[in-house]
């Protein structure tokens, strides 16, 4: 349900990984590594405390291999543990933003012009949300999960994905809108 | 998707961890050895054991040959005391008329 497309040595990989092959084990991560990194480094913001966290994943992941089903209960593990982990990483040290979202500087430019100053500022203002809107944003961006597969991987009701994404999405627009007309 | 939804898409797209980033993982799956670390513990704990156990046995020798340097003392005064009274009663007789 959630890997749209599971190729072959994927598979294999993960046949040989449980069976004690540390090789198919590192092919694993290599499949997985952009994934598990990029919701750490687009929920955290900080490149170092990302790779940290993603190496305790797999770490885990590594320790709780026979407990997983196949390569798509794989994928959903690693989303549901790093999701989970970046939340609590955020609150135990708090990386959360200093200010909130109705704080947070509006972009000074058209969305139309320079993208990557516009993703910058975007990507601040993603980081400005709360806790568990940043995660269903990024989880429905970056993964391009639908609101059932995020509310799978986050443990909460689909009407509550539903209803986060939608609110988020209408502060991130208002934001930038007012930010264009600026 | 509209325009905006695209815009997060490429902001919130995949990133690539550094170069090794499954072989730091690997290697964090190997626990370093640290049975040598444990041997010199153990090591350790065996050399204060046996220092404690010979200190403690000397103490009970010392205390030992002061018991018996004690009662030799004890003995000794004894005796002393004994043969004071005999001298006092010798000098006493040899003064009477």
């Amino acid at each position: 349900m959630f890997v749209r497309v599971q190729d072959n040595s994927g598979l294999v990989a993960f046949e040989k990984a449980l069976l004690g092959d540390e090789a198919a084990f590192a092919e694993l991560v290599r499949q997985h590594q952009a994934m598990v990194f990029s919701i750490a480094l687009h929920f955290l913001r900080n490149r170092a405390v990302a790779e940290e966290l993603a190496q305790d994943v797999f770490l885990h992941l590594f320790r709780k291999l026979k407990e997983i089903e196949s390569p798509t209960h794989l994928t959903n593990w690693l989303r549901r543990v790093t999701s989970h982990r970046c939340i609590d990483q955020s609150r135990q040290q708090k990386y959360r933003p200093r200010v909130g979202l109705e704080a947070a500087r509006e972009p000074s430019i058209s969305p139309k012009h320079s993208d990557p100053m516009l993703q910058s500022m975007l990507d601040r203002l993603i980081q400005a949300l709360p806790e568990k809107p940043r995660m269903v944003v990024i989880l429905r961006y970056q993964e391009e999960l639908e609101p059932g597969e995020i509310a799978e991987v986050m443990q909460i009701p689909v009407g509550t994905v539903k209803s986060i994404l939608h609110r988020a999405l209408a502060v991130l627009r208002g934001k930038m809108e007012r930010g264009a007309h600026a | 998707m509209n325009e905006f939804e695209e815009q997060l898409k490429q902001t919130l797209s995949r990133k690539q961890p550094a170069i090794g980033f499954a072989e730091k993982v690997l290697a964090r799956t190997h626990p370093r050895n640290h049975s040598w670390k444990w041997a010199l513990v153990a090591g350790l704990a065996a050399c204060l054991a046996a220092v404690g156990v010979y200190e403690t046995y000397r103490y009970q020798q010392g205390q030992f040959a002061k018991e018996q340097v004690m009662l030799a003392l004890r003995i000794t005064a004894d005796k002393t005391h004994v043969a004071q009274q005999k001298v006092d009663q010798l000098n006493h007789r040899s003064f009477l008329p």
